[in-house]
């Protein structure tokens, strides 16, 4: 850690992972409504916690980007952030918001769109926070350096919020309303997130192999370029079966197909940089998450997405376990992970301490990973059986939800291993580093 | 001499990335409007013949004017890759790969015709 | 510039490291070898892929209605499709001068080329634009049958490209530097080729 202000990413971190933790947790009580579909039910019914458990991903995924974005911008700018204060100050009023949304959520109040849910005093609050951090981290990259990894983060960051306002038009044609909601939430995680990851991958890339920061550019402008390319147009794969005109399945089909090759090119781009760069970071786990990230992305994101992207398929799949098996893996692999190798790359430089555990982190890694892998792996099963007794035999809904109760006894397996592996990484980011504590200018030999 | 088009075209040609030959700003013009020439006149020349020969009946071709047509339009992507797009001896990699390109749409296209010729019979 | 590496990595042993001494040059794994701006091959190769893939979507959606495709297509008017590829191509000529011209350092005679190409856009677009009146006339549109869903996509993804090279040529024409019409006219000629490979796929074949 090279800034003071660079330390106001740890409120971030921690808070992400506090709600990293608790959309785990939700995670793990939903699951086991499915199989014991009465638990909770008076108490706490099945759409409030998939509620919770979906926006506390979301909520934690966008505080992690920040916290991401305050650690690496001062290091890139190479001055200063603008106001650690006001950075502060956002991050208690995006937890604020937060809180009031679950309890909101407990009591009733929501607007019921997937993703969208929260009533409409705290979308305008999660604007107010998303203005004091553009405003912030904007005013920090026009007096620093201006680098490529700070430019295309910062471009993401602010389309991040623009496509936001999408979430205020609720149009109650419901067609119409699912058009503008997958602006949000498709060309969030297919476009400006895709970019945010790239950034992140290269920022990573360029402290941890050696590699010259003027190749790790060259990689992020050309998988910068292939996102946009392929995803913006990609959005034509949800607008299949919604009552959007005919021609959609043309563009979808061609375009989202083609949203393979970037998550493809983060896989190469990562491995080639490390191959070429060397291994000797001394904080393996960092890169392990790098380079895990790549990978479960590609396959989250690329194998899984493909899998039903093409409106020949989807027409039997639209909506199926298919869909979540496909979201868990994709939103697991590129934006949990890239979150989690920030964190763990920046950690041990936020709290002075070196060594850390990392064996335990990596312990974390895999655990984590391969439940996840099992989680989506008996969801897609389930889907194959759910489409092929519903879509094609026309079997009833509930009908089949009793055939594929194993899968659903499976997944709830792999979803408390999920919640070990978990706590152990975050165990091994926020408690478990024991070693001496070194102060961090100790540790930076002289430039 | 123009070495672009006798020469150069698939040979190994050295002397075409030296810059003593050429005149030193890459395609001559000659070449260009050679390469102009030969496009534009096939489109024109099938454009004659199809106003000639056409009975609008929108009978499906054989697969030899299918071919043909394919063949025509092919060329022309072609010349504009290898000289207007300037896919020279340099960029030796990259021709194969476009030239791939070009042999996928072409024998698509065809397959899809062959195989309609052969579901209509 | 100060390495950015992080620091910890200048252990005694960092002479093990065998980093090979990257040139910046070498760093477009062989993309520089084309000439323009790299990042324009990207885009030009990615292009090709999609124009590529609805050609061979076209091809495959005929075989499934032959006839009726055949049918639909006689609504399509070749001449305009051949006078259009004329256009294209004598375009692209002059390009071709446009690049031709920087070499020489001759900005004026450049820009008079890149105005030359963009009008001939230009005369395409509005080519096209009647090509699209008569068929909107004739109560043809978007949803009236695959076929013309097809034609409607891609013709209009490349007339869209059309417009979008347009204003390529102009920048390149307020900032003319070798690289830059390189770059600009790449992008140009990658839509005249499209076309010569569209115009015989829709409008020929039956
Ligand atoms: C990291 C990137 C991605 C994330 C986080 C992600 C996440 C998701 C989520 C959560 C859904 C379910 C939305 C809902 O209906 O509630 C979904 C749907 C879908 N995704 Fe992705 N996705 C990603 C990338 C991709 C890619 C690259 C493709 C295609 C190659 C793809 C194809 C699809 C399709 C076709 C659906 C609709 C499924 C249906 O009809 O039910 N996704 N995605
Ligand atoms: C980091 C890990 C996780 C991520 C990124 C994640 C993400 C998601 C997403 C995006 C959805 C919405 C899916 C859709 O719209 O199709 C979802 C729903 C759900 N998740 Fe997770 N989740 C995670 C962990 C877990 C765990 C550990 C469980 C425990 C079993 C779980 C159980 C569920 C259930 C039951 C639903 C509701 C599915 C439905 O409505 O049918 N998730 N999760
Ligand atoms: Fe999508």
């Amino acid at each position: 850690m090279k800034y003071q202000s660079q330390k106001v990413a740890l409120y971030y971190i921690y808070g992400a992972l506090t709600l990293f933790a608790a959309q785990i947790l939700f995670g793990v009580v939903a699951g086991t409504v499915y199989v014991f579909p009465n638990v909770l039910s008076e108490l706490l019914p099945f759409n409030v916690i998939r509620m919770i458990h979906t926006n506390a991903l979301i909520v934690w995924l966008l505080m992690g980007y920040f916290g991401a974005a305050y650690y690496l911008l001062p290091e890139e700018c190479e001055t200063e952030l603008h106001s650690p204060k006001m950075a502060i100050i956002q991050f208690w009023l995006f937890m604020a918001a937060t809180a009031a949304a679950v309890v909101g959520y407990i009591l009733g109040y929501h607007e019921g769109r997937e993703f969208l849910e929260q009533p409409l005093p705290i979308k305008v609050g999660i604007v107010v926070v998303a203005l004091m951090f553009l405003y912030n981290t904007t005013l920090t990259l026009l007096k620093g350096r201006k680098t490529a990894v700070s430019n295309v983060l910062m471009v993401a960051l602010w389309f991040v919020a623009l496509l936001f306002l999408f979430a205020f038009y609720n149009p109650s044609n419901l067609a119409v309303d699912k058009m503008y909601w997958w602006y949000v939430v498709h060309l969030w995680v297919e476009g400006v997130w895709e970019l945010i990851m790239a950034s992140i991958l290269a920022f990573l890339m360029i402290k941890m192999t050696g590699v010259d920061r003027e190749v790790v550019e060259k990689w992020l402008y050309v998988m910068v370029s292939l996102s946009l390319f392929t995803g913006i147009l990609g959005t034509g794969h949800h607008y299949y079966w919604i009552g959007t005109p005919g021609y959609w399945q043309w563009i979808g089909n061609v375009f989202s197909t083609l949203e393979v090759v970037p998550f493809f090119a983060m896989v190469v781009f990562c491995f080639y940089m490390v191959w070429k760069g060397g291994r000797d970071h001394p904080n393996k786990a960092a890169l392990l998450w790098s380079l895990g990230c790549s990978v479960m992305a590609f396959f989250g994101a690329g194998v899984w997405g493909f899998m039903h992207t093409l409106s020949s398929i989807n027409y039997y799949t639209h909506g199926t376990q298919i869909t979540a098996a496909h979201g868990h893996l994709a939103f697991y692999g590129a934006y949990v992970m890239l979150n989690l190798a920030i964190f763990t790359y920046a950690l041990p430089y936020l709290r002075g301490r070196e060594p850390y555990n990392q064996q335990l982190n990596m312990w974390g890694f895999w655990i984590t990973t391969s439940a996840m892998a099992f989680m989506t792996f008996t969801l897609t099963f389930a889907g194959v059986v759910q489409t092929h007794l519903q879509r094609v035999l026309g079997m009833n809904y509930m009908e089949v939800q009793d055939q594929v109760a194993l899968f659903y006894w499976m997944r709830l397996g792999a979803g408390v291993v999920v919640l070990i592996g978990v706590t152990m990484i975050i165990w091994s980011l926020v408690v478990a580093p024991r070693g001496p504590r070194v102060t961090a200018g100790a540790r930076l030999p002289a430039e | 001499m123009d070495r672009h088009l006798t020469v150069a075209a698939e040979s190994d040609d050295i002397s075409a990335s030296s810059t003593t030959l050429n005149d030193g700003h890459g395609l001559s013009s000659r070449t260009a409007i050679f390469v102009w020439l030969l496009a534009s006149g096939t489109t024109v020349m099938s454009m004659v013949l199809a106003l000639i020969g056409d009975d609008r009946t929108g009978a499906m071709l054989g697969i030899l004017p299918a071919m043909t047509i394919m063949m025509v339009g092919s060329l022309k992507a072609w010349l504009i890759l290898r000289y207007y797009l300037g896919l020279g001896p340099s960029a030796d990699g990259w021709r194969g790969l476009f030239i791939a390109f070009l042999i996928v749409i072409f024998a698509g296209v065809l397959a899809a015709q062959a195989a309609m010729i052969l579901m209509n019979r | 510039m100060e390495p950015d590496q992080d620091t910890i990595a200048q252990h005694d042993d960092s002479g093990l490291m065998d980093h090979d001494p990257q040139s910046a040059s070498d760093a477009w794994g062989g993309l520089e070898a084309l000439p323009g701006h790299p990042l324009m091959w990207v885009l030009i190769l990615s292009e090709l892929v999609v124009f590529g893939a609805f050609l061979l979507t076209f091809s495959a959606a005929r075989i499934g209605d032959p006839a009726g495709f055949a049918n639909d297509q006689l609504h399509l008017d070749r001449v305009m499709g051949g006078i259009n590829t004329l256009v294209l191509l004598t375009s692209g000529l002059f390009a071709v001068f446009a690049v031709r011209a920087i070499k020489k350092d001759a900005v004026l005679q450049c820009r008079v080329w890149l105005a030359g190409t963009a009008v001939l856009g230009i005369v395409f677009l509005i080519v096209k634009l009647i090509e699209y009146g008569t068929k909107i006339d004739a109560g043809i549109g978007l949803e009236t049958s695959t076929f013309f869903t097809l034609y409607y996509l891609i013709t209009g993804f490349h007339a869209l490209h059309v417009v979008m090279g347009l204003g390529v040529l102009g920048v390149v024409a307020i900032w003319p530097n070798l690289t830059n019409i390189e770059t600009g006219t790449a992008f140009w000629h990658m839509i005249d080729m499209v076309w010569v490979l569209v115009f015989p796929v829709i409008y020929l074949l039956r």
